[in-house]
């Protein structure tokens, strides 16, 4: 008997259904047992069924899916060659320009309050929003230091769309005079709060009628120059607040270029974009001890702490990525220098360090150091500069010895995505080892 | 679990249709209950227990209706315990926070102090199965419906996984017989096939990339004139191809396992009044709350006023149902009030007499201004979009930033997709339902296939239904 051409097509749509939703389990099991893994969608029976495990089960089946690995690339791809689009993390901006999404999400956004975790739980009446949280930790910090007789100056530093909103968005073309960054009125609350902060808002706004860029196209950092400018208002202030006395020691500047990738387009990995932006070269001015040659550290055992070899540092800067960008190995291939390496160094760098700074002794430390014209030790964590440099600060709070003054710098964006943990500071150095 | 998910979609699936199709025919329904709780249990084990309860005591209350010899108060009484449970177990769940949150805003107002609140997770689909075990006893109560055959059939319908978290609502009556017996075909599984890719790709296609937009402009501070209209324009299409592909996939997963669920959506954005949304959106819901409510209030029997008070309050409770919040309730308010002024103008929009494109174009808009309440967190947040959708915000501070990420092609590319859709004559449904040619085998594979790449390489899939 001959099937109806109705049935013919229903088979052929359940089977093409059931071959769809079958390959990809079945060549998931395939790959991993010819790989010796463990069966993965087996471990649903290897815990107790809980929330937690379940979801984690889910995760795991989603992360090791063999077929986004397989398409991502390709959809990354064809999403940027049909409609321009970065994905995620990037936004398009114009003339070339990239700005991360979660900068700008900052900007836009509200302040918040996290919700509390968990099915049941009691919730305490006024909850405390991320800033307020933020302000209370700084607080809590700047207090912390002061019981040692050290004090805090905190500077925030502006995401690059807070200083080219106009490289963003047409609508700030003709003039950014409206534009104003939400943490501009969180140092007014840091201010009413008796704690000292860096207005670097109002100085780039300034330094970028010059002309001269002071945030890669590319990148979410500044450029050598937003660097410089960063550490010449740190220094001031300083100065002008009596904290640090200006010292002796000789330093001279040297031109070099780098080319930067770019870290926006390696987050994107969208290889359309790295084609069209193929790097961007920048000069930056190196500080070069006299004694000391380029000012890095060799590596130090404590990962993220950067001691000047002299010792006798009064200022520490806790940062984040931009007080490492041009001034410590970057952790990523992200730029080549295109100027050949300063020959006749009083001391040269070790080697492996050097192989990655691009340029190196060019960042905000080193400027600092050289506008204080005194040693700057600095603890620095790629996006943990809210808690992990004060995590690590209490593990190694022989650091604060000698010091007078902590330089606290943090991207704005942290005020409503960083982690504000407390982090107590040992009473005795030593405690916390 | 959510069904555009790979746990869903490669695992669970495949081993549940798999399995299912080779049991004995009077295994399956407790196999479908079976494997419904696990579905459930997915996201939180415990929540099983609660659904059980609810489960459990609607069967008894019908039960105890049939009983021989109940009395009218006996059945009266077991009527109002088994919707004091119900309801009970509802309210807790949904409606106890804001309770506490708005005797805390009271207090506060009157300068007495605050106390703590217990949060507490709201049970995914609790409103929908709390509903649908509601209407079995009520339906029995009314002898509109048998009682169910056993405790295992009674637990599968109201478990029933396809529409168990999102509906759409099922009354015990609609499936009382295909409980019982129902016919597995080739042809229903083919068709079942195609309305439910359909459904995924309006979900992962449409829904969520529309959901990035309405995200975006919802959480912002505020918005301007363009993005506000923009934002809560993304949102209509969000909310109806997320819920509308959600309902197809349910219905296309139940033609799967041999079961007939009614239509959830009929073109509701080509509605010409709101009268006429109600009869095109959540279909389920509207004639839930009309058969169970608006009827039993009096309906439009009591004369004009009570028909407008009638409407109004069920409108309402409509609104609290989607969600415990203000917003919701004023969302209510809103649709009743329209609701009420058309019937006293017979049934007609203010713009009856417009060209027809203008009468759709106007209920959109009016449809717009509600999801702006529907959406938005609190009234405050309700009411500063508001001013934004009337110019009431300047580009001042950082919210000029926002049209950067608005305006890309792909987002742009995708509403006018969703324009289109929305408002052309031939729907999806409508689509699927006509005979299968190998023009629908192809477009449901390849939308099905583009869906699932895409699912695998997105990052925002919500389902707004869930906390409802």
């Amino acid at each position: 008997m001959r099937a109806s051409p109705s049935r013919i097509k229903a088979w052929t749509l359940i089977g093409l259904f059931g071959l769809i939703l079958g390959v990809v389990p079945v060549t998931q099991v395939a790959l991993e047992w010819r790989r010796g893994e463990r069966i993965q969608a087996m471990d649903l029976f290897r815990y107790a069924p809980r929330s937690e495990h379940l979801r984690r089960y889910e995760r795991d089946l989603e992360a090791r899916c063999w077929v986004p690995a397989v398409t991502r690339p390709a959809m990354r791809e064809t999403w940027f060659a049909w409609f321009g689009d970065p994905g995620r993390q990037a936004l398009l901006g114009r003339d070339g320009w990239l700005f991360y999404r979660p900068g700008v999400r900052y900007l836009v956004e509200p302040d918040q309050v996290d919700t509390t975790p968990g099915d049941v739980a009691w919730r305490e009446p006024g909850r405390e929003s991320r800033r307020e949280r933020a302000l209370r930790m700084i607080v809590e910090f700047r207090d912390q230091l002061r019981e040692r007789e050290i004090e805090l100056l905190v500077v925030p530093v502006p995401g690059k769309a807070s200083v080219y909103p106009d490289r963003l968005s047409r609508r700030y073309a003709r003039g950014i005079g409206e534009f104003r960054s939400p943490t501009e009125d969180f140092i007014g609350s840091l201010e009413a709060a008796g704690i000292e902060v860096v207005d670097l808002f109002s100085r780039f706004r300034e330094e970028r009628e010059k002309g001269e860029a002071l945030y890669l196209e590319q990148d979410t950092h500044w450029t050598p120059l937003g660097a410089e400018v960063a550490a010449e208002s740190v220094g001031a202030r300083l100065k002008g607040l009596g904290w640090v006395t200006a010292g002796t020691n000789a330093f001279w500047l040297r031109e070099v270029r780098v080319r930067r990738w770019g870290d926006i387009i390696e987050l994107t990995r969208v290889s359309g974009l790295s084609r069209q932006y193929p790097g961007q070269v920048i000069s930056a001015r190196q500080v070069i001890d006299r004694e000391l040659g380029l000012l890095v550290p060799s590596r130090s055992d404590r990962p993220g702490t950067y001691r000047d070899p002299r010792g006798g540092a009064e200022v520490l800067l806790l940062g984040d990525s931009f007080s490492r960008v041009y001034q410590y190995a970057e952790p990523q291939s992200l730029g080549e220098a295109t100027d050949p390496a300063v020959s006749g160094l009083p001391r040269e760098p070790d080697p492996a360090v050097a192989a990655r700074l691009y340029p190196g002794s060019a960042g905000l430390v080193a400027h600092l150091t050289r506008v204080l014209a005194r040693p700057v030790d600095a603890i620095v964590s790629d996006g943990g500069a809210t808690t992990d440099v004060r995590r690590r600060l209490s593990v190694n709070p022989e650091i604060l010895e000698g010091k007078r003054v902590v330089v606290w710098e943090f991207v704005e964006r942290d005020l409503g995505q960083g982690e504000w943990a407390e982090v107590p500071l040992p009473r005795e150095l030593g405690e916390g080892r | 679990m959510v069904f555009s998910s790979t746990i869903f979609v490669f695992y669970f699936l495949p081993v549940v249709l798999l399995l299912y199709y080779n049991l004995p025919y009077r295994w399956r329904n407790p196999f479908l209950t079976l494997v419904s709780y696990g579905f459930y249990g997915w996201w939180k084990p415990w929540f099983i227990l609660l659904m059980l309860a609810v489960t459990f005591v609607n069967y008894q209350a019908g039960r105890w209706l049939v009983r021989p010899g109940a009395s009218p108060v006996n059945r009266r009484a077991t009527l109002a315990l088994s919707c004091a449970v119900s309801l009970g177990l509802l309210g807790f769940f949904k409606y106890y926070m804001f309770s506490a949150e708005s005797l805390n805003v009271l207090l506060s107002w009157v300068g007495l102090p605050v106390f703590r609140i217990l949060e507490v997770v709201l049970p995914i689909g609790i409103s929908f199965f709390t509903f649908q075990a509601l209407s079995y006893t009520v339906d029995v109560y009314r002898g509109d419906a048998p009682p169910a055959r056993s405790f295992g059939d009674f637990a599968c319908f109201v478990a029933l996984f396809p529409q168990l978290i999102a509906g759409p609502i099922i009354r015990y009556h609609t499936v009382a017989q295909q409980l019982q017996t129902r016919q597995h075909t080739v042809e229903r599984f083919a068709a079942g096939i195609l309305i439910f890719s359909l459904g995924f790709a309006k979900k992962v296609l449409l829904a969520n990339p529309m959901g990035e937009v309405a995200d975006a402009v919802f959480s912002a501070e505020s918005a301007g004139l363009a993005d506000a209209w923009f934002g809560v324009t993304a949102y209509a299409f969000q909310i109806y191809f997320d819920f509308c592909g959600y309902s197809d996939m349910a219905v296309g997963l139940g033609r799967m396992f041999g079961f007939e669920f009614m239509k959830n959506f009929d073109a509701p954005y080509r509605a010409e009044s709101i009268t006429e949304v109600w009869r095109r959106w959540h279909l389920s819901l509207s004639t839930f709350l009309r058969d169970y409510l608006y009827i039993p209030l009096g309906g439009n029997r009591r004369g004009p006023w009570r028909t407008y008070y009638n409407l109004g309050l069920v409108m309402v409770l409509g609104g609290l149902w989607h969600g415990a919040k203000w917003t919701f309730v004023l969302w209510g308010v809103y649709h009743g009030c329209w609701l009420a002024w058309e019937r006293w103008r017979g049934k007609r929009s203010l713009w009856a007499n417009a060209p027809r494109p203008l009468r759709i174009g106007f209920t959109f808009v009016l449809m717009l201004f509600a999801w702006v309440l529907f959406r938005s967190e609190s009234l405050e947040s309700a009411v500063s979009y508001y001013g934004g959708m009337f110019g009431f915000t300047g580009v001042g501070g950082a919210r000029g930033l926002l049209s950067a990420e608005l305006y890309t092609p792909s987002h742009l590319w995708v509403l006018g997709l969703c324009v289109v859709l929305v408002f052309q004559r031939r729907q999806a449904h409508d689509w699927a339902a006509g005979e299968l040619t190998w023009g629908r085998v192809v477009v449901a594979v390849l939308l099905l296939m583009m869906a699932l790449v895409t699912m695998f390489n997105q990052s925002f899939n919500p389902f707004l239904y869930f906390q409802f």
